[in-house]
């Protein structure tokens, strides 16, 4: 097997010249990296840029469209005391002034600490908390129809936005009877009253 | 175009090969006068490798036996074995060319060197003078074999016999496509008339020493191939006769190297053109040179890669840079348009911004609100339906007593209890929309006669006629006067059958909130 052999001295010349072009090659390449890296970094935040102003014309025309559209709700809504703090006072004249006006023989409540709430039917809320505060109300009725035409008036009154959530109805005559001139029908019934505040992150006023 | 330089025992003549033909570009005696000639003749700005092609008189042969092996152990053998038989000579080949098929299996081996290297030193030290890379040193009867494909038959026991320069007659033993032997006897003249008698002579010594060699059995034909000029070729075939085992066929060397691809081969009996040729048609593997001698090609070889390699990392480089620096302005161009939209979208908004009362989150969040509020406005629950659905029920059934009406709105159809008072000691609360009234209601009969089967007819018949109200999903009679069900146990008296005053029941009904009943 013969060896194999060559002149290491005559090899010098090309590798010095292969290793500069190597050298020249690498600083072209990196070169033209940073250049094109920069460029393309340019044109990127450009890109970012544009749309951000994109979103934030379309966010103008599309805010545009909601205060002509949903202004007066949103008034409306502030009105009847469902965005910012609880009208409390105002729910509890509007039952007073229902169960009046319907001339209940007995009218009890029980309104308990206001809760924060998430309804599960909607997507993430950015802007507004939810709260709401459970009632519990007793009534003593002469018919259930009362009960009825109670709720009726108290939705005529519009005091804020609610649920009602149940009802016990039981009646008070024994076997001989209803009587007209006094409570037939006990009822207890569950409401839950809602509003909601601005979260603090979000700046702004519920005001508009 | 390669260059050969073809080695004879008075002269040297430099050849350059191509594809079609082969010319002498110069001939030149082996003394001081013709080696300053080639030494003139090579130097120059070409310093491509040249081949040397021995055609030497003190060129050996020899066969030999050997135990057969493979690889290094193989090259070891040989390496040895040729230092043995060519002791005074650098210059040694060898290669196996069969295998016996009795006994040992050995190998045949071919030996060859040449004994006399004072004609090859002063070419080789010339070229290392010039700088110029020595390619190999090849052995012409080693590729002689090659002209075996252009004659009539090409099996058997052949001799080939060609005229080579300075007066030698090539005698080249070939078997099985193997060169096996060959030796180059001087000749002073080879004039057409005395051609077949001096071919006859060899011959005949040839036979002789081939038979002396085992080479070829006694009484065994010699296929005797002579190429040779028109005139001598026509001389064999009408002087030359068949005799002694020995049969001749003349051969044109200007007709076979046609055949061979040559083109324009002279109408000539000399054939170095020829060979120099077939070298350069399919390179022969290195038969004599030391790794010594071919240092200068070896180092030629890594010059061209490194330059090549030197252009690649080049025009990668300039190729790699250029399509990054055209990109990036390519790039900076759509950045410059996306910047003027970008402005023009820009003044845009901010017209659109000025015209607002408020901010435009401010707007989101309003719409935010009303979502929510609507949300829980939506599906409320309709006393009116619902107490109407359960007051003609018991109307119907005039004997059925209402005792107790408890009602609760749920999400869930299967709820048993209200899903706000499951939560309440959670201090973030999560809600659903509520789809459901889930009522439980508590009756008896008013006159019961003490019969359950009436009983529990009158309390089907107000469950049936519930369940096909619109919007009712469900009606479950949940205790009754008599529990029947058969994995509960039932106890009475008979004495008392009669005497029972109270029939209740219970009952759970399922209505679809929105849907036009409640």
């Amino acid at each position: 097997m013969e060896r194999f052999e060559v002149d290491h001295v005559e090899l010098r010349r090309p590798a010095l010249a292969l290793l500069g072009v190597l050298l020249v090659s690498a600083a072209l390449v990196w070169a033209s990296d940073v250049f094109r890296d920069t460029r393309e970094h340019h044109l990127d935040t450009a890109r970012s840029d544009l749309d951000t102003v994109r979103t934030d014309y379309r966010r103008a025309v599309e805010a545009d469209n909601i205060l002509r559209t949903s202004q007066q709700r949103y008034r409306e809504l502030q009105q009847r005391g469902f965005i910012g703090d609880e009208p409390r006072l105002l729910w509890i004249e509007s039952m007073r002034n229902s169960g009046r006006t319907n001339r209940l023989y007995n009218l009890q409540y029980s309104l308990q600490q206001q809760r924060p709430l998430t309804l599960s039917d909607l997507d993430y809320t950015e802007y507004y908390q939810l709260y709401t505060s459970p009632m519990s109300v007793q009534l003593e009725l002469r018919h259930e129809v009362d009960l009825i035409r109670f709720f009726a008036e108290l939705d005529h009154e519009r005091p804020a936005i609610y649920r009602l959530r149940g009802c016990t109805l039981k009646p008070l005559f024994n076997t001989e009877g209803i009587a007209f001139d006094k409570a037939n029908v006990a009822a207890t019934c569950d409401i839950s009253w809602y509003t909601v505040r601005r979260r603090s992150e979000n700046t702004g006023d519920d005001s508009l | 175009m390669a260059r050969i330089l073809y080695l004879a025992d008075k002269s040297v003549t430099l050849f350059h090969a191509g594809r079609r033909s082969a010319g002498a570009a110069g001939r030149f005696t082996l003394d001081e006068t013709g080696y300053q000639q080639l030494r003139e003749t090579l130097a120059g700005p070409d310093a491509h490798p040249v081949s040397l092609l021995v055609d030497l008189i003190e060129e050996e042969f020899r066969e030999e036996l050997l135990p057969h092996a493979y690889g290094r152990d193989r090259a070891k053998i040989l390496e040895r074995r040729a230092g043995k038989l060519f002791r005074t000579t650098p210059f040694r080949y060898s290669r196996v060319v069969g295998r016996l098929k009795e006994g040992r299996r050995d190998s045949r081996v071919l030996f060859s060197a040449l004994t006399n290297s004072d004609h090859v030193e002063p070419l080789l030290d010339l070229l290392n003078d010039l700088r110029i890379p020595l390619a190999g040193i090849y052995s012409l009867p080693l590729i002689t074999h090659r002209v075996i494909k252009y004659l009539p038959e090409n099996n058997g026991n052949i001799l080939v016999i060609t005229e080579q320069p300075d007066g030698g007659l090539r005698e080249t033993f070939i078997r099985d496509n193997q060169v096996l032997f060959s030796r180059l006897a001087p000749i002073s003249d080879s004039s057409p008339e005395d051609y077949c008698r001096i071919i006859r002579d060899e011959a005949h010594k040839t036979q002789h020493y081939l038979n002396t060699l085992r080479l070829i059995p006694y009484g065994t034909e010699l296929q005797i191939y002579m190429l040779t000029d028109s005139v001598r070729a026509d001389a064999v075939r009408n002087t030359c006769v068949d005799a002694g085992g020995i049969s001749y066929h003349p051969v044109k060397l200007a007709q076979m190297a046609h055949k061979a691809g040559f083109r324009d081969h002279p109408d000539t009996r000399l054939s170095d053109a020829l060979f120099a040729y077939l070298w350069n048609t399919r390179r022969a593997p290195n038969h004599y040179a030391k790794s010594q001698h071919l240092k200068r090609l070896n180092t030629w070889h890594m010059k061209i890669g490194l330059r090549a390699a030197m252009w690649l990392a080049l025009v990668t480089g300039a190729a790699y840079s250029g399509v990054n620096v055209v990109d990036g302005l390519a790039m900076s161009s759509e950045a410059r348009n996306v910047a003027g939209v970008s402005a023009q979208v820009n003044i845009n908004y901010q017209q659109a911004a000025s015209r607002l009362p408020v901010k435009a989150e401010d707007a989101r969040a309003m719409r935010e609100a009303i979502k929510l509020a609507d949300t829980l406005e939506a599906r409320q629950v309709d006393l009116d339906s619902l107490f109407s659905l359960v007051g003609n029920a018991f109307k119907r059934q005039s004997n059925l007593q209402l005792k107790r009406f408890d009602w609760f709105a749920s999400p869930d159809k299967e709820a048993k209890v209200a899903s706000q008072q499951t939560n309440i000691q959670q201090s973030d609360l999560t809600q659903s929309i509520d789809h459901y009234l889930i009522s439980h209601i508590k009756g008896r009969l008013r006159h019961f006669s003490g019969s359950y089967v009436q009983a529990h007819e009158q309390i089907g018949r107000l469950v049936a006629w519930i369940a096909k109200q619109p919007g009712v999903r469900a009606v479950t009679v949940t205790r009754r006067p008599l529990n029947t069900q058969e994995d509960s146990s039932i106890e009475g008296e008979i004495a008392k059958i009669g005497g029972d005053k109270q029939a209740e029941f219970e009952l759970r009904i399922a209505v679809e909130i929105d849907h036009g009943t409640v």
